[in-house]
């Protein structure tokens, strides 16, 4: 038993005081750690994440500096992420990290800070931009719900229910839609339910007695499919909108033609390659994913080629601190000052069970 | 080197959790799912505490210990009631209980969107900002509770403990209030996990309710599992093999598309094999 424990804490202290091989390449290498969820719930939206990335990586064509991108997987767990970034920071050294989702921002948003590495977060929490070196890329929950409640006000619709699951990003969604809505008159009735809710008869019960005009859902698999399984099995004769979450939708049958306000996933040309990859269209994240690898990879070159050293975290951070009217995978990328990418929402219509964008 | 202080920091706050949650199951047979209820609420005090109240840390811990033996206190004298799986099912209900109020009670614990910006320890102006002082300082509490743990293992109280956990009835027979012991020892377990709690927030700097679910009970069931029951050795080795047994994995060399995945199978097939060779666990002195 000694031995064996003596062996772990051996083996585990030896790989992390391992120097990674020496550079005999004469160009110079800038490492970028990846935390990314690769394993568990999120797991297949992570891997496109992880796609998304090495796609950037392909594309992005610089004779001056090699890149390196070092993913670890975190598992969506508040912990694992703590752990992951510490090794990159720590053991590979990276230059500068990439998180996905607002649990992963958060946390590693403090240490990125600590040990002044530029990090980008593909998320929409505002509170993870906070500090010189943090910057996020999503669409902000803004104008998401600014496009969502102009459909709903295009159906002269007078009250809503809000059927939203208890995950950040999708509270954060709701919230902006339910205070847009209000200010602007409509009445609304708030209806959370937990990310592992399997049973919604009397919640839908509950609002079909309220006869309100439209109903609008923000949730993720697996209770999102029950949700709109219950929903359609009552018959509910009025309008669904949604955030986002249709994208989710095990079963595609069965929001097939319904429109929905979301994310745009990026040029057509990226997503058939993904497709391609790994039979996957589960698109979500996986345009943000590329224009954050793709802006962090030109900062590093442009800076490079005006003064012919490595740039550093600062000087990273400043570059991108002034981008403005970058042609991303999304769209037109400008930053604001508090080093949050502004990014349009689009509409999409379920065809043939693939999210299709479409005009208003 | 930092990397491993990280690693060090979390082990020690498993060890802490690991050892609280020994008293309940290994000392006194009692399977409690509880203790990520008490974990979190220990967690949240200290979030809430630093960064809306603005308390030190060290209050928080107090307030973190005096909201858990209330609640421990509680649900200790109903779940005093219970027996074996019982006793389990019921404490896993807390865990639900408390995992949804930290979701449904937005206005204090921020609901889903957690809680971000936790501080690190003061203490008479010297601030733990280094994770080399911050487990300084984890492994102080730890030792601390280590202590506590094999002073009431050796103690009469102790001895009671797993008479209880032995024959419930004996013991009763024999004189002993069999549900005062089992209350005790559950409130005071409630208090340390709230501890590991406070250190969990102050080093990761935020938390979400996610962290505090009941597979996370589960998690630390496993460990103490590993470890070997009613040993506080056992819980410390099974808190180093369960944290440090992931991280090793990282360092296999892997390809991406397929490492995430492997690693999980590798983890838990080395937990298969662990549970043949070890049933009683490394250092288990109990078997369940």
């Amino acid at each position: 038993m000694k031995k064996l424990l003596l062996g772990l804490c051996v083996l585990l202290a030896l790989t992390a005081c391992d120097n990674k091989k020496e550079q005999t390449l004469s160009k110079p290498v800038i490492k970028i750690g990846v935390i990314d969820a690769l394993s568990g719930k999120y797991a297949e939206n992570g891997q496109n994440v992880r796609q998304a990335i090495e796609f950037a990586k392909q594309d992005f064509a610089s004779s001056d500096i090699d890149f390196e991108f070092v993913f670890e997987d975190y598992g969506y767990e508040t912990k694992r992420a703590a752990v992951a970034t510490n090794k990159l920071i720590n053991v590979d050294k990276v230059d500068a990290l990439i998180s996905w989702s607002s649990m992963a921002g958060n946390v590693v948003s403090p240490l990125a800070d600590k040990a002044k590495l530029v990090h980008f977060a593909i998320c929409n929490d505002a509170n993870v931009a906070k500090g010189k070196y943090n910057f996020t890329h999503f669409t902000p929950s803004g104008p998401l719900a600014e496009k969502l409640v102009k459909q709903i006000e295009n159906q002269q619709a007078k009250s809503v229910a809000l059927f939203a699951v208890y995950q950040p990003a999708l509270q954060k969604h709701t919230d902006a839609v339910e205070q847009l809505l209000q200010s602007k008159g409509i009445a609304t009735e708030r209806f959370n339910f937990n990310m592992d809710s399997l049973d919604f008869d009397l919640m839908l019960e509950k609002a079909k007695q309220h006869n309100f005009d439209v109903w609008y859902i923000c949730a993720l698999p697996p209770s999102l499919d029950i949700f709109l399984k219950t929903f359609f099995q009552k018959n509910i004769n009025v309008p669904l909108v949604a955030i986002d979450s249709l994208l989710f939708a095990q079963d595609k049958a069965i929001v097939e033609g319904m429109s929905f306000v979301t994310t745009p996933d990026g040029n057509k040309e990226l997503l058939d390659r993904l497709t391609a990859a790994n039979g996957s269209t589960n698109y979500f994240s996986v345009g943000y994913a590329y224009d954050v690898a793709s802006l962090l990879m030109k900062a590093y070159s442009d800076l490079y080629k005006t003064t012919g050293k490595i740039p550093s975290s600062d000087e990273v951070a400043d570059y991108l601190l002034a981008l403005k009217g970058y042609h991303g995978a999304v769209g037109e990328l400008v930053m604001d000052k508090d080093g949050i990418i502004m990014s349009q929402a689009v509409v999409k219509k379920m065809i043939n069970g693939i999210p299709t964008e479409v005009e208003e | 080197m930092e990397y491993l202080i990280n690693l060090a920091i979390l082990f020690s706050i498993y060890s802490m959790l690991a050892l609280s949650l020994n008293m309940v199951i290994g000392m006194s047979g009692l399977v409690s799912l509880a203790q990520a209820a008490f974990y979190g609420i220990g967690a949240y005090a200290t979030a809430i505490g630093m960064t809306s109240l603005g308390l030190g840390f060290f209050t928080t811990i107090l307030l973190g210990i005096v909201i858990n033996v209330a609640i421990a206190f509680v649900v200790g004298k109903i779940l005093a009631r219970f027996q074996y799986d019982y006793y389990a099912i019921v404490s896993a209900g807390l865990s639900v209980i408390v995992f949804s109020i930290l979701l449904n009670w937005k206005k204090v614990t921020n609901g889903a969107l957690g809680i971000y910006g936790i501080g690190k320890p003061v203490v008479a102006g010297y601030a733990f900002y280094s994770n080399s002082a911050f487990l300084g300082l984890a492994l102080l509490f730890t030792a601390a509770i280590f202590a506590l743990y094999v002073w009431i293992d050796r103690s009469s109280f102790g001895r009671v403990l797993k008479a209880l956990r032995e024959d419930e009835r004996l013991t009763h027979v024999m004189g002993y209030k069999t549900k005062y012991y089992k209350s005790v020892i559950f409130v005071l377990s409630a208090a340390l996990s709230g501890i590991a709690g406070a250190f969990f927030a102050s080093y990761i700097a935020f938390i979400d309710p996610t962290t505090f679910q009941l597979k996370e009970g589960i998690f630390l069931f496993t460990i103490i599992i590993v470890g070997g029951l009613s040993s506080a050795v056992g819980s410390i080795v099974g808190a180093l093999i369960l944290i440090s047994l992931p991280e090793v994995l990282r360092f296999v060399g892997l390809p991406y598309e397929i490492a995430a995945q492997l690693q999980q199978i590798i983890y838990g097939a080395l937990l298969v094999l662990m549970m043949i060779f070890k049933p009683q666990g490394f250092f288990g002195k109990f078997r369940m």
